[in-house]
C-alpha cells in the first residue's frame, strides 16, 4: 500500500509532464469508444433507417487505432521510464529493492491506465450521441440518435486497453528490473558530442525525396504497384536521413556564416538547434510522415466527399432521364414532379444517333473499354448539346467550325491514364460506307446517360441531319429537378410507372451511396487524423518539456551573463518554431505530392477542400507550439541559480 | 584614481515575519579602479549574497549599489540584464559554461549578444585567449578540456567585454591546486597587464593571497581589512592569522 500510494503521489507530482499524455490517451479511447460504440450500435440505425453497413469499416478504423495506440503508448512509456531512471536510482541507493521499485513503476502505470480508460469511456459516452448524429449528417441522413450507453462498446474498449495499459506497465517493470545501478545514475549525464553530416547523406536524402515526387508521377503511371513501393521507400527513408543529416548539415553551414552567425542570438539558438535535431531527428522525421499521411487521407476523403456530386453526375447528368415512351407517359411524369412539389427546369427530348465507328490510332473507343464493348459511338447535334450544356453544363457550349470537325464527350478521359486521340480521324461505318471526321477537341462530361448512349460525339446540326441515315435515332426525355438532391420519392414514382424494361436514368441514388461510403471515411480519417495529431503535437511537446528540464542550467547561465528575458523567450521561440515548423511543412509537402496525384487520376480540381484541410491542420500545430513555448519558458525561468 | 563600485549601507535580510534573519547588515564597501579584491569570511557569513547583490543577480533590503557611476537598484529587468552583458564579467564555481558552444564561441558569447562586429570579435578573442593561455583549444567543447581550461575559458568570456568589474565567485573551487595557481596566476596577470578590477569571493586563503587586498566579512558585517605588502608567502601567512581571529570553519583555511 505504501508503495502504491507513492505511486500515486509520484504521478501528482510529475503530472505536468504527464499531463498531455494522458490527455491524448483519453482522447484515443474516446475515439476508440466511439468507433466500436457505432459498430455495435448498427442494428439500431438500421432500426431508425441506415441502409449502409459501417459496422465492418468502424471495425476496420478501431483496429488502426488500437495498433495507433500501442505504439504511442509504448513510446510514452518507455520515454517516461527513461527519464527517470536517476529517480529509480535514487530509490536502490536508499535501499529500496529493486522489485519494490519496479512494483511502485507498475501501480503507476495501471493507475495512470485505469484513469484515462475511465476518463475516455466518460467522455465518449457522454459524446456518443453527437458523433454518430455527425456521421448520419455526413452520410446524408436525417434520423433521430438516441443516447445509448453501448455496453459492448464499454466491454470492448476496457478490454483492449486494459491489455495495453497492461502490457505497457510490465514493459516498464521490465526496463527498471534490467537497469544496473550505475546506469540508472547515469540516465542524465550523458554527454554530448557535436553531431557529424555527413555531406553525400545530406544531399542524397534531398535527391531521395525529389525523386519519390518524380517517380510518384511518372513510375506510378506506368506500373501503379512498382510506382507505390518505389515513392513510399524512397520518400519515407529519404525523410528519415533528411531530419538525421540534412538538417544537421545545413545548420552546419549556416554557422559558416561568421557575419550572420556572430549576432545576437543567432549563435545560441543555432548550436542548440543542432543537437536538438539530431536528438529528435527519428520523432520528428516520424512525425512528417505521418502528418503526410494523415493529411493525404483526410485531404482524400475530403475532396473526395467536397466532389460527390460531380462524380455521380458523370455517368447520368439528369435528374430524370428515359427512353421517349410517348406524350402521353411525359405527361404523367410531370404530374409526379409536381406531385412531390418539384419542378423542372430542363425538360426537353434529346436525339441521338448510334454508328459503328473506330478511332484507327488507338487501340480500344474508350466506350468499349468501360461500356458494353461496342465499337460504336452516339451523335448529337451542336444545337441540341448547347441547349443541354447552357443548364446542365454551364460554360460547355461548343461552336463547332467546319464541317467534318467533331468533339468526343469522354468522362473517363484523363491526361495519365487513357491512350491520347485528340486531332485524331474519327472513322463512322454504314455497312460500306465510310466517312471520316476529325476530332477536334475532348471533353470529360457526359451528356446523356451512359446506359442510352455510346461514346457521345458532338457534330454540326448539317452532318447531323446528314448521318441520320448511318444508324437508328433514338430520343431521350431528359429533364433536370429545381431540387435534384430531394428526388428520392420522385424516381421510385416514376419506376412504379415505368415498364420493366426500360431504363431509369437519374444519379440521385448514386450520389446518395457515394454520400454514405465517403460520409463514413471523411469521418474516419477526420477522427484518427485528428488522434495522430495530437499524439504526434504531444510528443513534440513532452521531448521539449523534458529538455527544457535538462538544460535549464543553459539558460541560468545566458540570464547571469546579461542576456534579458525578452532575448530569452526569442531563444526559446525560435527553437521551438524550426522543431514544430519543419516536420509540418516536410508532411505538408509530401500530403500535396501525394494528393496531386489524385487530382490527375481523378481529374477534378481539389485546392478548396485540401487548402481547408491543410489550414486546419497548421493550426491545431500551431496551438502546440505556443503551448510549448509558454510551458518551455516557464520551466526555464522559474530556476533561479 | 576611480571608483567603480559603491556600496553603501546595504543590508540583505531571509525570512518573514517573527522569523528574520540579516545575511548582510550595513556593509559599505569602496572598490577603486585596478583593484584585485577579495572577500573572505566563515560559511554564512554573507559572502555570497554581497556577491550575488553586486553580480545584480539579488537585491539588497534595502542600501544602494554603484557600479562605474550607475546605480543598479533603480534598474529595471532589462536594463539589469544590459548592465551585466556591459558592464560586469562573470567567473563561476562551476565554470557555466554551455556545453553545446565550442571554448572560442563560449568566450565571444557576450560579444555576439551586444552584436559586435565579427571583425572585431575575432580580434578580441585572439587577444584573451593569449593572455589566459587557451589558443589551441579554441575549437573544443568544454567536455574535451579539463578544469583548469574550463576556468580559463570562463574567465576569457569574463574579461572579453572589457567589463568595468570581473565578479569571481570561488574560481577554485572545483580546481585541483595546480589547476588553480594557474588560474589565478592568468587573474594576476589580467590585473596587472590589463588594469582589470576583479572582486573575488573564496574561503581559500592561498587563492586569497594572489590578491592586492582582502575584506574580512563575518555575520554579515565588514570585519577587517588587509593589503597585501610584502611577498605573497608572507601575505598568506597574514591571512591565515586573521582568519584564525575570525574564527568559524577552520577546516577550510589549509
Amino acid at each position: 500500500m505504501i508503495l502504491f500510494n507513492l505511486a500515486f503521489k509520484n504521478i501528482r507530482r510529475n503530472f505536468y509532464s504527464y499531463f498531455m499524455y494522458f490527455l491524448s490517451m483519453v482522447f484515443s479511447i474516446l475515439i476508440y469508444y466511439t468507433f466500436v460504440s457505432i459498430k455495435y450500435s448498427q442494428y439500431a440505425l438500421e432500426l431508425a433507417g441506415l441502409s449502409t453497413k459501417i459496422d465492418a469499416s468502424m471495425g476496420g478504423a478501431s483496429i488502426v487505432m488500437i495498433i495507433f495506440s500501442a505504439i504511442f503508448i509504448w513510446y510514452s512509456n518507455s520515454f517516461f521510464t527513461k527519464k527517470r531512471k536517476k529517480e529509480f536510482g535514487l530509490y536502490s541507493m536508499m535501499g529500496v529493492k529493486r522489485r519494490q521499485i519496479g512494483r511502485m513503476f507498475f501501480y503507476e502505470n495501471v493507475l495512470m491506465g485505469v484513469l484515462a480508460v475511465i476518463g475516455g469511456i466518460f467522455f465518449g459516452v457522454l459524446l456518443s450521441k453527437l458523433f454518430t448524429m455527425m456521421l448520419m449528417k455526413l452520410m446524408g441522413y436525417n434520423i433521430a440518435v438516441s443516447f445509448v450507453i453501448s455496453k459492448e462498446a464499454i466491454f470492448d474498449t476496457l478490454k483492449v486497453f486494459s491489455v495495453l495499459f497492461f502490457v505497457a506497465a510490465l514493459q516498464g517493470y521490465y526496463i527498471i528490473y534490467r537497469y544496473k545501478l550505475i546506469d540508472l545514475f547515469k540516465a542524465e549525464s550523458k554527454a554530448e558530442k557535436e553531431p557529424k553530416a555527413n555531406p553525400f547523406l545530406a544531399v542524397l536524402s534531398v535527391i531521395m525525396v525529389a525523386t519519390s515526387y518524380v517517380t510518384a508521377h511518372t513510375l506510378f503511371f506506368m506500373s501503379p504497384i512498382i510506382g507505390m513501393l518505389v515513392t513510399l521507400f524512397l520518400a519515407i527513408s529519404g525523410t528519415y536521413v533528411f531530419f538525421s543529416v540534412f538538417m544537421v548539415f545545413l545548420m552546419k553551414i549556416s554557422k559558416k556564416n561568421k557575419k550572420r552567425y556572430y549576432k545576437s542570438t543567432k549563435m545560441i539558438a543555432t548550436t542548440n538547434l543542432l543537437f536538438r535535431i539530431k536528438n529528435n531527428s527519428r520523432t520528428l522525421a516520424t512525425i512528417a510522415v505521418l502528418s503526410a499521411t494523415a493529411l493525404t487521407a483526410i485531404g482524400f476523403s475530403y475532396s473526395y466527399y467536397y466532389n460527390i456530386l460531380p462524380q455521380a453526375k458523370l455517368t447520368n447528368p439528369f435528374s430524370v432521364s428515359y427512353k421517349y415512351q410517348g406524350e402521353e407517359f411525359n405527361r404523367q411524369v410531370k404530374e409526379i414532379i409536381e406531385k412531390n412539389g418539384q419542378k423542372t427546369v430542363f425538360d426537353k427530348k434529346i436525339s441521338i444517333i448510334n454508328i459503328d465507328a473506330d478511332i484507327p490510332a488507338i487501340k480500344n473507343l474508350p466506350s468499349e473499354i468501360y461500356g458494353d464493348g461496342q465499337k460504336r459511338v452516339s451523335v448529337i447535334s451542336q444545337s441540341q448539346f448547347n441547349q443541354i450544356a447552357e443548364k446542365i453544363f454551364p460554360g460547355e457550349q461548343v461552336y463547332l467550325d467546319g464541317y467534318t470537325n467533331v468533339i468526343v464527350c469522354d468522362n473517363s478521359y484523363s491526361t495519365v491514364f487513357t491512350e491520347k486521340y485528340e486531332k485524331e480521324i474519327l472513322e463512322l461505318t454504314n455497312g460500306d460506307e465510310k466517312k471520316e471526321l476529325r476530332i477536334y477537341a475532348i471533353k470529360i462530361i457526359q451528356p446523356i446517360s451512359t446506359f442510352f448512349s455510346y461514346l457521345p460525339v458532338i457534330v454540326s446540326d448539317d452532318l447531323y441531319r446528314e448521318l441520320r441515315h448511318f444508324g437508328d435515332e433514338q430520343n431521350i426525355q431528359c429533364y433536370e429537378l429545381n431540387k435534384p438532391l430531394e428526388a428520392g420519392n420522385i424516381i421510385d414514382d416514376i419506376r412504379k410507372i415505368l415498364p420493366e424494361n426500360v431504363y431509369l436514368g437519374q444519379y440521385y441514388n448514386y450520389y446518395v451511396s457515394l454520400k454514405e461510403a465517403f460520409g463514413v471515411m471523411i469521418f474516419i480519417s477526420a477522427f484518427l487524423g485528428i488522434v495522430f495529431l495530437i499524439a504526434t503535437g504531444t510528443i513534440i511537446y513532452f521531448k521539449q518539456l523534458t529538455e527544457a528540464n535538462e538544460d535549464w542550467r543553459r539558460y541560468v547561465i545566458l540570464k547571469n551573463i546579461g542576456v534579458s528575458k525578452k532575448q530569452l523567450k526569442k531563444i526559446i521561440s525560435g527553437q521551438m518554431k524550426t522543431i514544430f515548423a519543419v516536420p509540418l511543412i516536410v508532411g505538408l509537402t509530401h500530403a500535396s505530392f501525394a494528393l496531386a496525384i489524385l487530382v490527375r487520376v481523378l481529374g477534378v480540381t481539389l485546392i478548396k477542400p485540401i487548402i481547408m484541410t491543410f489550414t486546419a491542420y497548421t493550426l491545431i500545430y500551431v496551438l502546440f507550439y505556443f503551448l510549448t513555448v509558454s510551458s518551455y519558458t516557464k520551466i526555464v525561468l522559474s530556476h533561479r541559480n | 584614481m576611480d571608483t567603480v563600485l559603491t556600496a553603501t549601507n546595504l543590508r540583505k535580510v531571509y525570512g518573514s515575519r517573527g522569523n528574520l534573519y540579516a545575511a548582510l547588515n550595513s556593509i559599505d564597501l569602496e572598490i577603486e579602479k585596478g583593484e584585485f579584491t577579495a572577500i573572505m569570511g566563515p560559511s554564512g557569513a554573507g559572502k555570497t549574497t554581497l556577491l550575488n547583490i553586486i553580480s545584480t543577480i539579488d537585491f539588497p533590503t534595502s542600501g544602494t549599489v554603484m557600479v562605474d557611476g550607475q546605480n543598479i537598484s533603480k534598474m529595471n529587468e532589462n536594463e539589469l540584464s544590459d548592465f551585466r552583458r556591459k558592464k560586469l564579467g562573470f567567473i563561476f564555481q562551476d565554470f557555466n559554461l554551455l556545453d553545446t558552444l565550442t571554448v572560442k564561441e563560449n568566450i565571444i558569447l557576450p560579444l555576439t549578444l551586444s552584436s559586435v562586429k565579427h571583425t572585431d570579435i575575432e580580434r578580441k578573442l585572439n587577444e584573451v585567449s593569449e593572455m589566459l593561455g587557451i589558443k589551441d583549444i579554441l575549437q573544443k567543447y568544454p567536455m574535451e578540456i579539463s578544469g583548469g581550461q574550463k576556468q580559463r575559458t570562463a574567465a576569457a568570456r569574463a574579461v572579453i567585454n572589457n567589463p568595468a568589474l570581473i565578479l569571481a565567485d570561488e574560481p577554485t573551487g572545483a580546481l585541483d591546486s595546480r589547476s588553480s595557481a594557474d588560474l589565478l596566476g592568468c587573474l594576476e596577470n589580467l590585473n596587472k597587464t590589463n588594469n582589470s578590477t576583479i572582486l573575488m569571493v573564496t574561503h581559500d586563503a592561498f587563492a586569497a593571497s594572489y590578491c592586492k587586498r582582502i575584506i574580512f566579512i563575518k555575520d554579515g558585517v565588514l570585519f577587517t581589512e588587509l593589503y597585501r605588502s610584502g611577498t605573497r608567502k608572507e601575505f598568506f601567512q597574514k591571512i591565515l592569522d586573521v582568519l584564525k581571529t575570525l574564527g568559524g570553519d577552520n577546516s577550510d583555511i589549509i
